[in-house]
């Protein structure tokens, strides 16, 4: 790649060439201003995408917290309802224990659902993982274009000046596969429009296998 | 039923852990795991498997590239297949189902949706199968 290199656009011996070496890098200077608003317009674009996935992971999470302390709640009173029960089994004071016995294995099958509940509402950390991995991409695609703008400086002060310590990320050199649309929200409906779609692609194969 | 075989294959743990804790509650106990298409078509080489539930995005082979593996495999090819992932578009199911997927749920899913999509496609298998 060609770079910017004031010692060689300005070694000239005669005035024509040095008016010559000027033009040159002037039209070097404005090029490369042309590339560094390119790719300033490029990372304007991005940046506000990888803003709008992390604030997505802010809301998944906090819907899935608040689902899983719901949750709680209701676990912890129908213990406090199990623990009342039991006591008043253990002093024997109890008219009816057969029936207090059902109660206490049908609140203590609600809790189990309840674990499950909270077991599901963990489908979270997927949803966010891929939401992070697409905001980290779209900000490493940033960086990259930013480092390729930078080796037009190559050879001069100038970007020994601009260039940052390398961070290692955690992430770096691993394949990351992932769905920058994936979503926290799922309505009942969400899954009745797939099925459909899975109804009426059936229904096709089969009308195609039999015409009449 | 409840002696088949599970091969979940998502590379998030999670999802892996979610779905093998779900798949015990509703009464199979027999999982075998992996973390991408790769990585499962080794297990389905090593281990006799009656139904897979695969994500879609994952690293090294994806959950398309998968299926399509597993139908091109004489061995493998009418193996049921249940797609669980967070693509929700119309395209992608059918993209999917022309993959040859038995079903499609879309993430975050509940345990009844699990139960409902293998007992329907072990009915429909069986029926194929009779």
């Amino acid at each position: 790649m060609e770079t910017l290199n004031a010692e060689s656009t300005m070694s000239t011996t005669t005035p024509t060439g040095a008016v010559e070496s000027v033009v040159i890098a002037l039209h070097k200077v404005i090029d490369l201003l042309d590339r560094i608003k390119g790719a300033i317009e490029e990372s304007s674009n991005k940046i506000p995408k990888a803003a709008i996935q992390l604030s997505t992971v802010t809301q998944a999470t906090e819907m899935a917290t608040v689902e899983i302390l719901n949750v709680l709640d209701m676990m912890s009173h129908k213990i406090e309802t199990v623990e009342e029960a039991v006591a008043r089994m253990s002093y024997g004071s109890v008219n009816g224990q057969a029936d207090l016995a059902t109660s206490v294995q049908g609140t203590l099958a609600e809790v189990r659902q309840d674990t499950m509940n909270i077991t599901m509402a963990l489908q979270v950390q997927d949803i966010t993982a891929q939401k992070i991995a697409a905001a980290n991409h779209l900000i490493e695609s940033v960086r990259l274009e930013l480092m390729h703008e930078l080796s037009y400086f190559e050879g001069t002060e100038l970007r020994d000046r601009l260039i940052v310590p390398t961070v290692t990320l955690p992430t770096a050199g691993a394949v990351v596969a992932f769905d920058k649309n994936a979503s926290y929200l799922k309505s009942t409906e969400t899954q009745e429009r797939i099925d459909d779609v899975v109804r009426q692609f059936r229904e096709q194969g089969r009308s195609a296998q039999d015409p009449s | 039923m409840a002696s088949m075989k599970f091969l979940v294959v998502d590379d998030s743990i999670t999802i892996r852990r979610i779905i093998t804790n779900t798949l015990k509650t509703i009464g199979y106990s027999e999982v075998v795991e992996a973390a991408n298409g790769k990585e499962a078509l080794d297990k389905l080489a090593a281990v006799a498997i009656d139904f897979i539930i695969t994500d879609w995005n994952m690293p090294e082979m994806n959950g398309l590239d998968f299926t399509k593996e597993v139908r091109n495999a004489s061995a493998t090819a009418e193996l049921p297949i249940l797609m669980i992932t967070t693509r929700g578009t119309e395209s992608d199911v059918i993209e999917a189902l022309q993959a040859k997927v038995n079903s499609y749920i879309v993430k975050p899913f509940t345990p009844q949706e699990l139960k409902d999509k293998i007992d329907e496609i072990v009915k429909v298998t069986s029926v194929n199968a009779a």
